[in-house]
């Protein structure tokens, strides 16, 4: 268009220039190329226009500096992004809408450009962050572009998308993927522990009869009256290898949903098992076991082995602690009671070990969370899971150094129904 | 030491070695198979005792196995072991005849329990087989007349009352009676009834 303009105004000169010296000549020659020229203008305007129309009303914001950085020129969609008002913007350095951390950045590239025409970044669609008049950062994708006046100055301007949406969209995309890489993880896992299940049963049902017949063999022998702790620690490992099996078992009862069996029992019961399960071993690390079973509660519907399975996790995890602390207080104490205002059982697993931090609290029951050096991390997630299919509450309070109390809520009077 | 084999039947070698210590414990000898096909061609027909059979195994399985030895007849008692805690399994080795399903992991207890109930469960069928046997022998002695004496003894009828059934006189039926009870061996009524019990039992 611009060269368009240069000839009819280099021919309307020419025109007026030759008519001047040549008197005679035809003046329509004259009024033709004046009238081009009109013509070209006008189209000039419209054209002119037509670009301003897109500028103002496009969505994005358009800003147009000059060499020195100073803003031209911005549409009105800056106030919609950045709250200033065009006018408020031009005159100013760009650096007055980038945050601190970009300008020397800035800087560098840009006279970079200037001085030796290479583009160190991208020109087209690079993330980065303007600064609202409110101060607050705004995540936008720019693109450049350049012009060169007649005078030979150089014109850039920028295209500013607000992405805040979009990041939106991607973080959540991104839990949304996290999350299901953690299920299916935690999947496989259980698919996995299904496919191990009968491979470890195998080495654990000959870890449990050797054990059982090495007890035997020592439970009247010398041996056992100077070490009578042997016979324990050799009925522990029996209990332990029954143990493991049983895990993985619920492990994959866990995965493949519908095999728990619920029925109305009595909470003393499971509590009692997995009581019995855990006492050798408090036995032998001289852990005092106290228990505060409040009588005549009322009955929950529960899948027994799956309670009795979480407060031996729980159980366990009690003994752990302990022989984790240096204290010589060592108690672990189980209680039950009824809640009338929430109309549920609670149990607590109380224990006097080592505690836990208040910041790892509310991670405990993440699967794979682990403090154990070797271990999966499986078990609170697993009892979490199981309390809350339940439709039951698990929670923890804890202080470093003094001890920690899990308490158990489960609803009483659910029906298969619900 | 009693003469009972105990067969353990299971490919994992350190479960096999570990069920044969508890099982020698106990007192028995102990005959040990990697496979259901091992079992079925080096076990020794007579000899009484029970088995141990693992459900997984290559080859052969051992629900397979239980079958085959159903059909074979063989008559030892059966304790089902499985590291797969399985349910339908479980009520399917059951209902071909096992004495129990053990899941494993389990408890030396446990399995001397089962170990024993076994063993014992062989005895009684052996006794009992022989019995019967012995019964059928002896009921075969008898001759026709005989028979029909004792069936109505088995009915309860008087003597009086087979005279009159079979035109007798009293003293025929009397001796007719004496000399079947002494070719059965019994010296009872409660005798024989248990004898000519035993020899229609369904074995």
């Amino acid at each position: 268009m611009a060269s368009f303009l240069e000839r009819s105004v280099a021919g309307a000169i020419r025109a007026v220039g030759s008519t001047l010296e040549n008197p005679n000549l035809d003046v329509r020659w004259l009024q033709q190329a004046v009238e081009d020229l009109q013509a070209t203008v006008g189209r000039l305007q419209e054209s002119s226009d037509l670009y301003r129309i897109v500028a103002d009303t496009a969505s994005d914001v358009i800003l147009s500096i000059n060499e020195a950085g100073i803003i031209q020129y911005a549409n009105p969609s800056a106030s919609t992004l950045l709250d200033y008002a065009p006018d408020e913007l031009m005159g100013k350095s760009i650096k007055h809408i980038m945050p601190d951390f970009l300008r020397d950045a800035h800087d560098k590239s840009f006279h970079r450009f200037l001085e030796t025409g290479q583009k160190t970044i991208s020109w087209r669609g690079i993330e980065v962050q303007v600064v609202h008049k409110s101060g607050e950062l705004i995540p936008v994708e720019v693109s450049f572009g350049m012009i060169q006046t007649p005078e030979g100055n150089y014109r850039f301007t920028g295209f500013l998308r607000d992405i805040r949406e979009r990041k939106e969209f991607e973080e959540e995309s991104r839990k949304r993927l996290a999350e299901l890489e953690h299920a299916n993880r935690v999947k496989t896992v259980g698919e996995l522990a299904s496919g191990l299940a009968h491979e470890l049963n195998q080495p654990l049902s000959a870890v449990c009869l050797q054990a059982d017949a090495a007890q035997e063999i020592i439970k009247n022998s010398p041996i056992a009256q100077a070490h009578p702790e042997v016979v324990e620690l050799l009925e522990d490992v029996s209990v332990q290898s029954i143990r493991a099996s049983q895990i993985v078992k619920h492990l994959r009862s866990l995965v493949s949903k519908g095999e728990s069996k619920r029925e109305v029992v009595d909470i003393a019961t499971p509590l009692t098992s997995a009581l019995q399960i855990s006492s050798a071993r408090m036995r032998s690390t001289q852990i005092q076991m106290n228990c505060h079973f409040t009588p005549r509660l009322p009955s929950v519907v529960i899948d027994q082995i799956q309670v009795e399975q979480v407060i031996l996790n729980l159980l366990n995890n009690a003994i752990d602690a302990i022989e984790s602390s240096d204290s010589d207080h060592r108690e672990i104490a189980l209680t039950t009671r009824y809640d009338p205002e929430v109309k549920s059982l609670l149990i607590t697993v109380m224990d006097t070990g080592i505690g836990i931090d208040e910041h790892e609290l509310g991670r405990i029951f993440d699967s794979f969370y682990t403090t154990k050096s070797d271990g999966m991390g499986m078990g609170l997630g697993i009892c979490q899971s199981i309390i809350h299919a339940h439709k039951g509450t698990i929670g923890v309070t804890s202080t470093l150094g003094v001890g920690t109390e899990f308490t158990i809520s489960l609803p009483i009077g659910q029906t298969e129904d619900n | 030491m009693s003469n009972a084999v105990i067969n353990v039947i299971d490919d994992d070698p350190a479960v096999s070695q570990a069920i044969t210590i508890v099982a020698k414990s106990q007192g028995y000898r102990v005959a040990a198979y990697h496979t259901a096909e091992d079992f079925l061609y080096g076990h020794d027909p007579e000899r009484p005792g029970c088995i141990l059979l693992d459900v997984k195994m290559p080859g052969l399985s051992g629900l397979e196995l239980q079958q085959m030895l159903v059909d074979a007849g063989i008559r030892l008692p059966v304790i089902v072991m499985s590291g797969h805690s399985d349910v339908p399994m479980a009520v399917e080795a059951m209902s071909r005849g096992a004495v129990t399903f053990l899941e494993k992991p389990f408890r030396m207890n446990v399995l001397k329990e089962q170990i024993e109930k076994a063993v014992k469960l062989d005895e009684e069928l052996r006794t009992s087989w022989f019995a019967t046997r012995t019964a059928n022998e002896a009921m075969k002695r008898l001759t026709d007349k005989e028979r029909e004496v004792l069936d109505f003894i088995m009915q309860e009828k008087t003597n009086r009352e087979i005279a009159e059934h079979l035109n007798l006189t009293l003293r025929a039926v009397e001796d007719r009676r004496s000399r079947l009870m002494k070719k059965l061996g019994v010296e009872t009524i409660i005798g024989l009834a248990e004898l000519v019990y035993r020899s229609n039992s369904i074995h």
